[in-house]
């Protein structure tokens, strides 16, 4: 039952009968060609450099006539920072274990095995038993190594800096990012203005932080300056004592990331459901179990990954204590990323390979078993 | 254009949705695949349309092998249940898109958008944007956009199931009227048995990835050809018993009466319309029951009764007044009984 | 306690449901300005320096300028009118820009399809992809086999397994494997990455170019760029695509005719916050470059060691380099803000 419309001859659809089929052949690879740029980038980018990366790590580079040769040693680079002369660099020096050192070793050892008894009790399998066993080593050899290096007598390497920076760094800011969250949270006014202003310190460049710092500290003409001559500080230099360096560090990268940690949880907390609000206040609730009972269990997954997400990006800190301190006094305030920087400055870069890749184990196995253990348990709720 | 589905399987891993299935639509029919929610019929109409690979089996859209071609070079055109309107382009530029991709001149185009606007009844509102549009304008658009290129084959998938029911009986009627003017070979996917009756010219019931039925709307209600049609079509659905044959006789709990096919059989079902039968004086029908409810309906009044341990509807006059309990009987004719086996469901068909 | 138990009460209870006690708006001001001062006064502090000279910062510490000190433009004349700041600051704007674009088109391509069209890479083929990766980089580097022949020797190597060994392995990886690959990549600490990308810059005499830097950077935010836009075009309807599909548009017609105008907002989203990424880059800009290509950071870094702390100069740079990051993050929070959340909030 040909019509009218139908009867009309229509160029274009005889031209689809006839057109070459390269054109279709072409659209049926159009995914394989619009993934290519980014996979082509990323093996140029990150996967080849890996492996040349690996490849360094286990060489000696060396300057010579109109370029440069590389010698392969084995793991030399890796004895030499893990156990050889630059074991004070990396691991740092060792003090001697009091009671307070061997009581927390003591602690962390039973957390470890009470998490494996829980987790062999559940049902394992072998790959998850492999992970656990990697995960629970290395943690117990960063908390000896942090033990051993603060102990009296000890001093700590860039692996403890890196740590120190992630670890209490990462807290500190998450504690006070949803606290300032909560806060924003309430019914007040000015909330839009608080966030705004709040969310600024993220933005700026972190070597600009880095030298504002140095100018807030200045003990001489900072502004700060004539409140701490009050207390008697006058002649006292934060700079030349390891721990006031490592806070000095530390505040600043608070001041930086405290916005990211504050952004992400306001928006968790202005969706957390309201109705179940409203149903514990009629049921009796104060503000404290409120926040206990309804608060954080909607917003745990969401503090779980954004936690995860400063992790990744912690690890990797650089600018700040190279602008800031320098890494010094002495190497209190250097992290692995620097280490492995200043290695490459020397023309060691077999050794600043070597660091760098501890650096990406550490990070990595951190990172994936906060994953596994912290985010997905948190997540498991959600659809 | 004619359109050809020949041993068509669709599988979604271990899942096999579409079970070989034989369509053979002629050149402006439109053919209406009916049936519920997963029994296939959208999945068949994605693969006809491109959306959906083939597992196996092959599609000829006139004498072409579509079957690996890409939706672009297959010339059809689809409604989609939401409408699929680009939000970012205005009415005129949303039906104009596909002569866009064409490169048809722009004066050419204009005139065609025009055209085919006009035939929506939407010429007034070719410069606003889809979301200043009713549900009922949308839909207009939706049409317009697959009608402008001419396409080989319309397809449609639950257009009209956004809409509210008033619009709905209005769009379905212009639907029919315009399919009819244009003469493009239509597939039309909907779980409406009304929609169904109303457009097709042909209906294809579907269950559980198979066809079981092709037949024209009257076909389908008049002589279904297994359990599963006689249920689906009719509202209200079709009551059935469950029996045996004896000597010519169906037996159930609720009682014996004649049954329009001779010989014995164990395991048999009576497919009986609500408005095939009739409620009568306890002695006077074939099946004697008790009043369960009586539902008003406006014009006629539904009477359900309890009928050994079954429960029958019966189309009666609104007027009709059963106090609940009162025990009553169903009279039909003996050629208004369906006869299926229990167990396969497949019509039992007296002997010619 | 002078105040009758009445008036304690409406201090410490709310006046109505929607409201807090006075005495919790009271502490939660308090509390939200002592943090508005922790964000300022660095802010105030490097502002207010940038208008000083050597006497007011020798004899300083002064805080307010006309009260205890006269401002003077000394510092801006030198910085930028002297000094060569223009340089750098027009490697930053380009380098960010360019490596901003680049990568929110690569990734917004490979997220969108990786988001509508199946993908299965046999793994077989991966590994012996990455073998052979290996293999070449060892031949080359410790055997001095020449790099044309070692590449052709494995591209050959390769067909040959892909031809024949691969089709047996069934193994395979989907899309959300390729998505994770790709999103991983931001794990990885930049210092492993760089050494290798600094000698390759070395061979190919791109060191100290923009262009290597534009390269370098596109790469490093890929993963944030397919991270976040996967998800923005995860919620367009797919019905829109399949229809211009069927009307007659090709895949990549459907990502810039319908997808991409559809994700617009999320789109901006994503070239902010890697735009501030970039812009703030130290680590690898600290590798790759150092006269030419030199960028703000880098620049601003350098001044300690050519002049010791001559605050009033770096605090002009520090102005002008975070000056346009505080301006866009002020004014287009909402839109960052918003990158920020769909990465985090799902996970």
């Amino acid at each position: 039952m040909p019509a009218r419309l139908s009867e009309m001859t229509d160029p274009s659809k005889e031209a689809a009968e006839f057109r070459p089929t390269f054109a279709e052949r072409l659209d049926r690879q159009s995914g394989r060609i619009m993934v290519l740029p980014a996979v082509i980038v990323l093996l140029c980018f990150a996967i080849f450099p890996l492996i040349i990366s690996a490849y360094l790590s286990l060489s000696r580079f060396a300057l010579a006539q109109g370029g440069f040769t590389l010698k392969f040693i084995g793991l030399l680079n890796f004895k030499k920072l893990l156990t050889g002369s630059q074991q004070y660099h990396l691991l740092g020096t060792f003090g001697a274990f009091g009671p307070l050192q061997w009581l927390i070793a003591a602690i962390a050892a039973l957390a470890v095995a009470l998490a494996f008894g829980r987790y062999f009790r559940r049902g394992a399998t072998i790959l998850g038993t492999v992970g656990r066993l990697v995960t629970a080593a290395l943690v117990l050899a960063l908390v000896l190594l942090a033990l051993a290096t603060s102990a009296p007598g000890g001093v700590p390497g860039t692996v403890v800096n890196t740590l120190l920076y992630v670890v209490v760094g990462v807290a500190v800011q998450f504690a006070l990012g949803l606290g300032l969250a909560l806060l924003c949270g309430r019914p007040i006014r000015g909330r839009n203005f608080f966030r705004v202003l709040f969310f600024v310190p993220l933005m700026v460049t972190p070597v600009g932080i880095a030298y504002t710092f140095r100018m807030l500290a200045d003990m001489q003409k900072g502004p700060f300056a004539p409140l701490l001559r009050s207390f008697g500080l006058g002649e006292w230099s934060w700079a030349t004592d390891a721990w006031s360096a490592r806070l000095m560090v530390l505040i600043g990268d608070t001041w930086q990331w405290t916005p990211f940690i504050f952004i992400v949880m306001l928006a968790a907390v202005e969706n957390q459901p309201r109705d179940q609000v409203e149903a514990a206040r009629l049921d009796g609730a104060n503000g404290l179990q409120i926040f206990r009972d309804i608060t954080w269990p909607a917003i745990a997954p969401v503090a779980a990954t954004v936690v995860l997400i400063r992790l990744i990006e912690a690890f990797k800190i650089i600018d700040l204590p190279n602008v800031l301190t320098g890494g010094g006094p002495g190497l209190a305030t250097e992290s692995m990323t620097l280490h492995a920087f200043i290695a490459w400055r020397t023309q060691d870069l077999g050794g600043s390979a070597a660091v760098g890749y501890m650096l990406l184990f550490i990070s990595t196995v951190i990172c994936v078993s906060f994953f596994n253990f912290v985010v997905r348990p948190a997540r498991r709720h959600e659809t | 254009m004619r359109v050809t589905l020949s041993g068509i399987r669709k599988s979604f891993g271990a899942l096999e949705v579409v079970k070989g299935l034989d369509l053979a639509i002629a050149d402006g029919e439109f053919l209406v695949m009916l049936g519920p929610s997963g029994c296939g019929k959208t999945t068949a109409l994605r693969m006809v349309a491109g959306l959906e690979s083939v597992t196996s089996g092959s599609i000829l859209i006139g004498e072409r092998d579509v079957t690996n071609v890409l939706p672009k070079y297959r010339d059809v055109a689809m409604v989609f249940q939401s409408y699929a309107l680009y939000p970012h382009m205005t009415i005129a530029e949303n039906i104009a898109y596909p002569l866009r991709l064409r490169r048809t001149p722009p004066a050419e185009r204009d005139a065609a958008v025009r055209e085919a606007a006009g035939k929506v009844h939407l010429g007034e509102l070719l410069d606003r944007y889809p979301r200043q549009l009713s549900g009922g304008q949308r839909q207009r658009v939706a049409l317009a956009r697959a009608m402008v290129r001419r396409p080989s084959v319309f397809l449609m998938d639950e257009p009209l199931s956004n809409l509210d029911a008033k619009l709905r009986g209005h769009m379905r009627s212009e639907l029919k009227r315009l399919q009819a003017d244009v003469g493009v070979t239509t597939i039309y996917v909907t779980h409406d048995q009304v929609e169904a009756m109303t457009l097709a010219h042909r209906v294809a019931i579907m269950n559980a990835g198979v066809v079981q039925q092709i037949a024209s709307p009257r076909e389908v209600y008049d002589d279904p050809a297994n359990l599963f049609v006689a249920g689906f079509i009719g509202s209200p659905p079709m009551n059935f018993l469950t029996g045996d044959l004896l000597g010519g006789d169906f037996v159930c709990a609720a009682g014996r009466f004649p049954a329009p096919v001779a010989g014995s059989r164990p395991g048999v079902t009576v497919g009986l319309r609500p408005e095939d039968a009739s409620v009568v004086a306890p002695e006077a029908g074939r099946i004697a029951g008790r009043v369960y409810a009586v539902e008003l309906m406006g014009d006629h009044a539904l009477v359900v009764c309890r009928c050994g341990d079954s429960t029958l509807t019966v189309k009666a006059d609104k007027a009709a007044g059963y106090a609940m309990d009162a025990p009553i009987g169903i009279a039909f004719a003996e050629r208004a009984a369906f006869l299926f086996d229990t167990a396969t469901g497949e019509r039992i068909r007296p002997a010619a | 306690m002078s105040a009758p138990p009445g008036a304690l009460r409406r201090l410490f209870e709310p006046a109505s449901v929607e409201a807090q006690s006075p005495f919790g708006t009271l502490v939660t001001y308090a509390l939200l300005l002592v943090w508005s001062l922790v964000v300022l006064v660095p802010l105030y502090w490097v502002l207010i320096t940038s208008f000083k000279g050597a006497a007011e910062v020798a004899n300083g510490p002064f805080y307010v300028p006309f009260l205890d000190f006269q401002p003077n433009l000394d510092a801006w004349r030198f910085m930028l009118v002297e000094n060569n700041t223009a340089g750098p600051y027009l490697n930053s704007i380009v380098v960010a820009l360019a490596s901003t674009v680049l990568a929110v088109l690569i990734g917004a391509l490979a997220a969108y399809a990786l988001v509508r069209i199946r993908f299965r890479v046999s793994l077989a083929a991966i590994g012996l992809f990455l073998l052979l990766l290996v293999l070449v980089i060892v031949a080359v580097v410790a055997l001095r086999v020449p790099w044309a022949l070692a590449v052709a020797v494995a591209v050959a190597l390769f067909l040959l397994g892909v031809f024949t060994l691969v089709g047996r392995a069934r193994a395979s990886v989907g899309n959300s494997d390729i998505e994770f690959w790709i999103i991983s990549n931001r794990i990885m600490p930049p210092i492993v990455a760089v050494l290798p990308i600094y000698v390759m810059f070395q061979a190919l005499h791109l060191l100290d170019t923009r262009a290597a830097l534009i390269a370098t950077y596109t790469a490093v935010n890929l993963p944030i760029v397919v991270w976040l836009t996967r998800d923005f075009f995860a919620g367009v309807p797919i019905d829109l695509e399949e229809s211009a599909e069927l009307d007659g548009a090709s895949k990549f017609r459907v990502f810039f005719t319908i997808a991409l105008p559809l994700v617009r907002s999320g789109l901006v989203a994503t070239f902010l916050l890697v735009l501030i990424l970039a812009w703030n880059e130290y680590l690898l800009a600290l590798f790759l470059s150092n006269a030419n290509a030199q960028t703000m950071p880098v620049l601003v870094s350098a001044q300690n060691t050519t002049r010791g702390p001559q605050w009033w100069n770096m605090s002009v740079l520090i102005v002008v380099m975070i000056a346009p990051v505080v301006v866009i993050s002020t004014l287009l929070q909402k839109h960052i803000a918003r990158g920020l959340l769909v990465g985090a909030v799902k996970g």
